[in-house]
């Protein structure tokens, strides 16, 4: 594996860190909606 | 020399491109950025034809007073469905469509971060559009409510209810895949030495962008569900008589509803901050001014919201705030403003189409921008709102602004995309004619507001038919132009003078250091870039 | 090239005028008949020419550059990109701006929520209306009077706009903005609004009162008004609310005082007349003349007039199970609605005698052979 397919991989496995991350956030954006209206309900 | 690596890395592969072969393998199961790029701008020009026919229906029913054509039931379906299809069919993919083809050429990278998801998140789309359009067909027809889906009304249309919250939580997740690729790819794959603050506007533009598409997709999908839950489960979360609360649903719909309009801007102002540099020969002034609007823009979204709600009867210090903090937005959106005239100020214009698109882009978008102010003030949107006003509104800010730096990025790209110039002559027409209907199609209808004509009616006082009349005529020819508008690209498509890579005297930028059309793939190596090349590449 | 600019400016300048011309020709926001909707009126001019002050001196550079600093006149560009002072300028100038329209609206939307009189008092009402929206009409209450009445689209209107009807709308008087009876209110006088909806969301607005309100169903929204002078105001519906929101206009008949009085006196003389009604034992062909009358303005904008219906959202009374089968099920259909449909619970929005007489119709016409006859007492029987 040569240097430049090295940081190839990094950053691929970079990218899908930052993925799963962003991908919580919008989870828990989500949820926020819910848990206020439900909250507001009852 | 990272230039010549750039270019010659490229010039190797060009000859051997592999590009899949057979239309599964090279559509339906791509993973290249540009093919991708390309599905999403067929796919949102496909959309922006059947919105773009539904709204022909609604000027054709308004075009005298009386019912001459449609019942109102099917009127209502025609506006919510034209809503929709608008807005999540057409601008917003278009949008994703060109930040599939442009940001990794923009900052050197291969490709999307997540190539695979990317795949994903365009092919949900024609199922959530077939989805969504197959309850025209179904009894009761399609949703009736408005795009605005409010309750309690939206929930009296019958099973077209749970089409239309699977639809909009499909085009959600396509959505949201969509940016956190973008977000993924802008943060991770810029070439080595490529820093935030060399990254062309448009790229600055589509991050922001894409974290407000993560922060409040999800918030409609949340909305959306209660809905379903209220129709079909017996629950009350927004049913008055069960303890809910209609209104709250109007306040979570706007917090997604308020950035939602800004999703659909800021890349436009992206798109139109690359354009106006490259023909007045001239580097966009302010560049650090223009992030800082951008995020300033995204942040006030999020506070603004309940000004699409102030008849709805907030404490009156609600009320100021919401006037108060939708004021505020007037002033970055000046800052973008003035520094496009001052990047023009002083340049060596000249007038292709993309620059025109772009030049009536930046006088109409204002505007609806002038409206946007007036219609902040609480007390006189008593009178504005719900009325032809608005419709003229954001028909200026979504119409003549973002579909405008569409079809402007269109002209500006497709060189690179294709290899051929588009005819210039018939760009020209394609724009006089486009620019002179939409404005006899939404200008009378700031009148018509003004008089008291509401929106979303069938049918209207005699008072109204002179300026209904010019709006119809006016819908019908820009219609037309679009339909110009695809001969026009199929034409390029297929043949036409060959375009060089450079394509623009003057534009700056790493997707003109590729041949064009671009090859399958680009900056393979990943190695740095020339800066010098870079629009925004040697100051800051 | 030359030709195309030409254009552009013509473009340009004709959009400008256009927006002017307005303010003359009556094509501009109603100055109305209240001291809001005068300011209201004011501030909208004051905003307006301030963004045409704007927008002569933003396109006005932009026009400039694009004659002058044009390729084709071998202009060399300059490279300048970027320059705080001006940022600064143009940042600081348009808040001051904002500031400047900010402060008579914060006054006005004070004026509007918070009404006080000149000694910073809280303004005394005289009178409260309540306003509540149905699909497709409104019912007004005078809560200081103790009678209230549904207002719905003025029959010519209605007729005209079916469609293929056949009727130009232009020989229609006041096309869709008349009602069958006006809201009445009198003059100078402070006038409180409690607004609510039945069953979806409204929003009442008469422009010339300059303000509207949303009628949210669950909810009872306040607003106020006092009318300077007596004439007819007419408004529409301005939130949508299904088929037929383009179809309840609001009309407002504003009388001097002492008219209004005088209105009010007839208005509780007939409400007597009908509480006389209800306990006669009324004949069949009575019943029915009545019903047609009551079913045509209520029932047929849903029902048809045929009793067709619009399946499936508005179900067919032609040969419908409940229409013919045990008077007392239709009554209490009728008196409570149907929850989650657009059938709506006439019990408080019709008479009695009303209601009777339109159920004695509907079971003896379009086919339906019920045969019998429904009396105003049997209804009000199952109302208690």
């Amino acid at each position: 594996m040569n240097q430049e397919e090295k940081r190839i991989q990094e950053q691929r496995k970079a990218a899908r860190k930052t993925a799963v991350i962003l991908a919580v956030i919008a989870v828990g954006f989500f949820s926020w909606a819910v848990y206020i209206v439900v909250k507001h309900a009852t | 020399m990272s230039h010549d690596i750039t270019h010659d890395g490229v010039a190797d592969h060009h000859d051997h491109d592999h590009k899949p072969k057979g239309f599964v393998k090279r559509w339906l199961m791509t993973t290249n950025h540009k093919d991708i790029g390309t599905l999403y701008l067929i796919f949102a020009f496909a959309m922006f034809i059947l919105g773009g026919a539904m709204a022909m229906i609604i000027r054709l029913e308004l075009f005298q007073p009386g019912l001459q054509f449609v019942e109102p039931d099917f009127f209502n379906q025609m506006t919510t469905m034209h809503a929709l299809i608008m807005v999540f069919g057409a601008v917003m993919p278009a949008f994703v469509g060109l930040a599939n083809w442009m940001i990794p050429m923009m900052i050197g990278a291969p490709d999307m971060a997540l190539p695979r998801m990317n795949n994903w998140s365009f092919w949900i789309l024609p199922f959530a559009f077939a989805l969504l359009s197959s309850t025209l067909f179904m009894e009761g027809g399609a949703p009736a409510g408005g795009w605005t889906m409010y309750p309690p009304l939206v929930l009296q249309g019958g099973h077209n209810v749970a089409y239309l919250v699977f639809a909009v939580h499909l085009m959600g997740i396509s959505s949201i895949m969509g940016a956190i690729n973008v977000i993924a790819t802008i943060m991770n794959m810029r070439a080595p030495n490529v820093g935030y603050l060399n990254m062309p506007l448009f790229v600055w533009t589509w991050l922001i962008t894409a974290f407000l598409l993560i922060a409040v997709m999800p918030v409609l999908a949340g909305a959306v569900t209660m809905l379903l839950t209220d129709r079909y489960f017996d629950t009350s979360f927004f049913n008055a008589a069960g303890g809910g609360d209609p209104v709250l649903f109007q306040h979570i719909f706007w917090f997604f509803g308020h950035p939602e309009v800004y999703i659909m801007i800021l890349p436009a102002f992206g798109v139109v901050s690359e354009i106006i540099p490259t023909f007045a020969r001239k580097p966009l002034f302010g560049y650090v001014s223009m992030v800082y609007a951008t995020a300033a823009i995204a942040f006030l979204s999020f506070i603004v919201w309940a000004h699409h709600m102030f008849s709805v009867g907030m404490p009156l210090g609600a009320e100021l705030y919401f006037m108060y903090a939708t004021m505020m937005i007037a002033v970055p959106t000046g800052v973008k403003i003035f520094n496009w005239v001052a990047t023009m100020w002083k340049g060596s214009m000249t007038f292709e189409t993309p620059m025109l698109f772009s030049l009536a882009f930046v006088i109409l978008f204002t505007i609806g921008g002038f409206s946007g102010v007036m219609m902040a003030l609480a007390p006189v949107d008593l009178q504005y709102h719900d009325t032809y006003f608005i419709v003229a509104h954001f028909h200026y800010v979504l119409v003549t602004g973002a579909v405008f730096a569409i079809i402007a990025g269109v002209y500006y790209w497709i060189p690179k995309w294709s290899g051929h110039m588009y005819n210039e002559r018939l760009g020209k027409i394609h724009f006089w004619w486009s620019t002179i209907s939409v404005n006899v199609l939404f200008f009378p209808q700031h009148f018509l507001g003004l008089a008291g004509m509401p929106r979303r009616i069938p049918d209207y006082s005699t008072q109204f038919a002179e300026f209904n009349m010019w709006s119809s005529i006016g819908g019908f020819a820009f219609g037309l132009a679009q339909v110009f508008f695809i001969y026009i690209v199929w034409k390029t498509v297929r043949g036409g003078e060959k375009a060089t890579g450079q394509v623009w005297e003057g534009a700056k930028g790493l997707e003109w250091t590729v041949p064009s059309p671009a090859p399958h793939h680009t900056f393979e190596d990943f190695g740095p870039v020339d800066l010098d090349k870079m629009a925004h590449g040697k100051t800051h | 090239m030359k030709k195309a600019q030409m254009k552009f400016m013509m473009l340009i300048s004709g959009l400008l005028a256009a927006t002017m011309a307005s303010a003359e020709y009556g094509l501009n926001l109603r100055k109305g008949v209240t001291e809001y909707s005068e300011a209201a009126y004011g501030m909208h001019t004051f905003t307006l020419w301030i963004c045409i002050v704007i927008g002569v001196i933003v396109f006005g550079a932009m026009i400039v550059s694009i004659f002058a600093h044009r390729k084709s006149k071998g202009v060399k560009a300059e490279q300048f990109s970027h320059s705080l002072k001006a940022e600064v300028v143009w940042t600081i100038i348009p808040i001051l701006i904002l500031v400047v329209i900010a402060i008579p609206a914060t006054k006005a939307l004070i004026k509007m929520e918070n009404p006080t009189t000149d000694d910073g008092k809280p303004m005394k009402m005289d009178m409260t209306i309540k306003v509540t929206g149905y699909q497709w009409k409104w019912r007004y209450d005078y809560l200081d009077e103790g009678f209230g009445f549904l207002s719905t689209l003025a029959k010519e209107s209605n007729l005209a706009r079916q469609k293929g009807s056949g009727i130009d709308p232009s020989t229609v008087e006041n096309y869709l903005l008349d009602v069958d009876k006006p809201l009445v209110l009198p003059a100078n006088t402070n006038i409180r609004f409690l607004l609510t909806a039945d069953d979806v969301i409204h929003a009442w607005w008469v422009p010339d009162f300059g303000w509207k309100r949303d009628a949210i169903p669950g909810y009872v929204n306040e607003a106020w008004t006092n009318i300077k002078t007596p004439g007819t105001y007419r408004g529409q519906c301005a939130e949508l609310c299904g088929k037929d929101h383009g179809f309840m206009p609001i009309v407002v008949e504003v009388l001097s005082k002492e008219d209004y009085a005088t209105w009010v006196a007839e208005q509780k003389g007939e409400q007597a007349e009908e509480a006389v009604l209800v306990e006669t034992e009324w004949n069949k062909e009575n019943l029915m003349a009545r019903g047609e009358e009551v079913y045509n303005a209520q029932c047929a904008v849903c029902h048809q007039a045929t009793g067709a219906g619009m399946p499936p959202a508005f179900p067919a009374l032609a040969g419908s199970e409940l229409v013919n089968g045990p008077a007392a099920d239709q009554i209490n259909l009728i008196l409570n609605g149907k929850p989650g449909t657009a059938m709506q619970a006439f019990g408080n929005l019709l008479s009695e005698t009303d209601i009777a007489a339109a159920i004695t119709y509907t079971r003896n016409s379009f086919g339906n052979t019920a045969g019998d006859i429904v009396q105003p007492a049997e209804v009000k029987s199952m109302k208690q």
